[in-house]
């Protein structure tokens, strides 16, 4: 809180704190709450509050100044071991060891694209309510060469880096990012689409996820615990970020990118944030296949759109079972059977947090939702929210949906 | 690798800062208006209905105005702001994280 306010201009902002959570408590205990102390200083909460405004403002309150924060372009020089400590310690890894980024390694990186060094890539921020941290080509490539990349993936690195989409996004959610490289550059650096695609068994499936892991947190300005990272359990997933190509070879439908307004020579990569929640299922039984897709639905928050993430086997089922020949025929068909009872919906505490106030503003299809009858079976998800993916190595026809928002397609090209 | 290695910085360049310097504070909030801020995360609504509540049984002299800002709790509210600046002496915001 107070570092939010700060970047804001409002290092001093005066705050009283209730204790956690208020979420589902009854009208009694927050009044409890209420009549009790600050959960940070231990005095009575009400007399924080009326302190906070009373309180004569001093002269270092009322003033209104501006500073410079600047960022070194080297680390003082030191041994590898103090390096490597002192990277860790201020919080610019991922707990693991990172290849140190010398000089020589960052020319390296750099020969990777034809883009000046000094070129501006982009701005990123860990939430909406923090500021924007600007970075260069080149503080791309100190990441790059930090998360263990190729030059030859430096062009994806700054493509995800471009986005302006972080990896790091700062929620009490506990989020992830996941993005999905098109095209031929997928060749052209070995990415993998196939077998173990999301795993840890391919070098550039891995160093760029976690290039995008380390250089969101470190070009948006950190994702430190308590300060720009909320997230109450963490997430597995941010290791690596969900980095893998789409299995276009072997996938029945339109490339994702292709979907997205780019040429099928095009390389390009999607991103696709909030990742937390995953199902899985085995192929789709004759009988009962639509009541089993429509269960896996039901079973997703509202808040978090589906991604069905398919193993061509199984996307080739959903061509035979359902005659989906195009993406476009699936994805109509999850908007038209996930539904629910309006009550149900609406009742959803992250419905009622981001959704309802749009839904009072008149922003549709929420407005057309909140205005429907309570036993009425409404969409879980807007149309344009749901999304297919298909990767996967044909081992068996498994697939899973992947609970995220799909966020935007960007050029690789751009960037060689 | 040489004893002493010249490393790059790995963050980015953060923004300037223009700070805001804080309102004056009334002496006493007898007879002044408070706004009560929801800010609609999780059920800030029931716990600002219980402050407003407070303030009529401890300081009946202060006039409450409970409103739920408009929109997601990131977005602004300019309107409410500005009804503020033009009613009210003081407000409280009920911020989620």
């Amino acid at each position: 809180m107070r570092a939010s306010c700060r970047q804001q201009g409002m290092p001093l902002q005066r705050f009283a704190f209730v204790r956690q959570p208020v979420m589902g408590k009854s009208p009694a205990e927050l009044r409890a709450y209420v009549d009790g102390t600050d959960a940070i200083t231990g005095r009575p909460f009400m007399n924080e509050v009326i302190g906070g405004i009373t309180r004569q403002v001093s002269a270092e309150e009322a003033a209104q100044v501006s500073f410079d924060r600047s960022t070194p372009r080297f680390v003082e020089p030191a041994g590898e071991d103090s390096l490597q400590r002192q990277f860790r310690e201020q919080g610019w890894t991922d707990q693991l060891p990172i290849v140190l980024p010398t000089e020589e390694r960052v020319a390296a990186m750099l020969a990777g694209t034809s883009q000046p060094a000094d070129r501006v890539v982009g701005r990123m921020r860990p939430t909406g309510t923090r500021e924007a941290w600007e970075y260069t080509v080149e503080k791309v490539a100190v990441n790059a060469v930090m998360a263990g990349a190729e030059p030859a993936y430096f062009p994806v690195i700054l493509a995800l880096a471009a986005s302006e989409v972080s990896a790091r996004h700062s929620t009490t959610s506990s989020a992830a990012g996941m993005a999905v490289v098109n095209g031929p550059i997928r060749d052209e650096i070995g990415m993998n689409s196939g077998l173990g695609a999301l795993g840890p068994y391919n070098h550039a499936n891995a160093a760029i996820g976690r290039a995008y892991g380390l250089l969101s947190q470190n070009l948006q300005g950190g994702s430190e615990p308590q300060v720009t990272y909320l997230g109450s359990q963490g997430n597995g997933y941010a290791y690596g970020s969900l980095t893998y190509a789409e299995n276009e070879e072997a996938s029945p439908w339109q490339p994702f990118h292709v979907q997205h307004g780019f040429a099928p020579d095009a390389s390009a990569v999607s991103l696709f944030a909030g990742n937390r929640s995953t199902s899985f299922h085995l192929g789709l039984r004759q009988r009962h296949w639509q009541e089993h897709v429509r269960n896996l639905l039901r079973g997703m928050n509202p808040h978090s759109p589906p991604t069905l993430v398919l193993d061509p086997i199984a996307a080739r089922l959903f061509v035979d079972r359902g005659g989906f020949d195009t993406k476009e025929k699936l994805i109509d068909w999850i908007y038209d059977n996930a539904r629910m009872e309006a009550q149900v919906y609406w009742d959803y505490q992250l419905v009622q947090n981001y959704v309802y106030p749009r839904a009072l503003l008149g922003e549709e299809p929420y407005a057309t939702w909140l205005a429907a009858a309570d036993d009425e079976l409404i969409p879980i998800f807007p149309h344009d929210h749901i999304h297919v993916v298909v990767v996967g190595g044909e081992t068996n026809g498994y697939w899973r949906i992947f609970g995220n928002s799909y966020q935007k397609t960007v050029s690789i090209d751009e960037w060689r | 690798m040489a004893l002493h290695v010249k490393a790059y910085h790995p963050m980015g360049y953060p923004p300037r800062i223009e700070s805001v310097g804080m309102a004056p504070r009334p002496a006493t909030l007898d007879g002044k208006t408070v706004y009560l801020v929801d800010c609609r995360f999780d059920d800030a609504d029931i716990l600002m209905e219980q402050m407003r509540d407070w303030f009529a049984e401890h300081m009946p002299a202060v006039r409450t105005e409970l409103r739920s800002k408009a929109g997601v709790y990131t977005d602004r509210d300019p309107d409410l702001y500005d009804e503020i600046r033009a009613k009210g002496d003081a407000a409280i915001v009920g911020v989620g994280h």
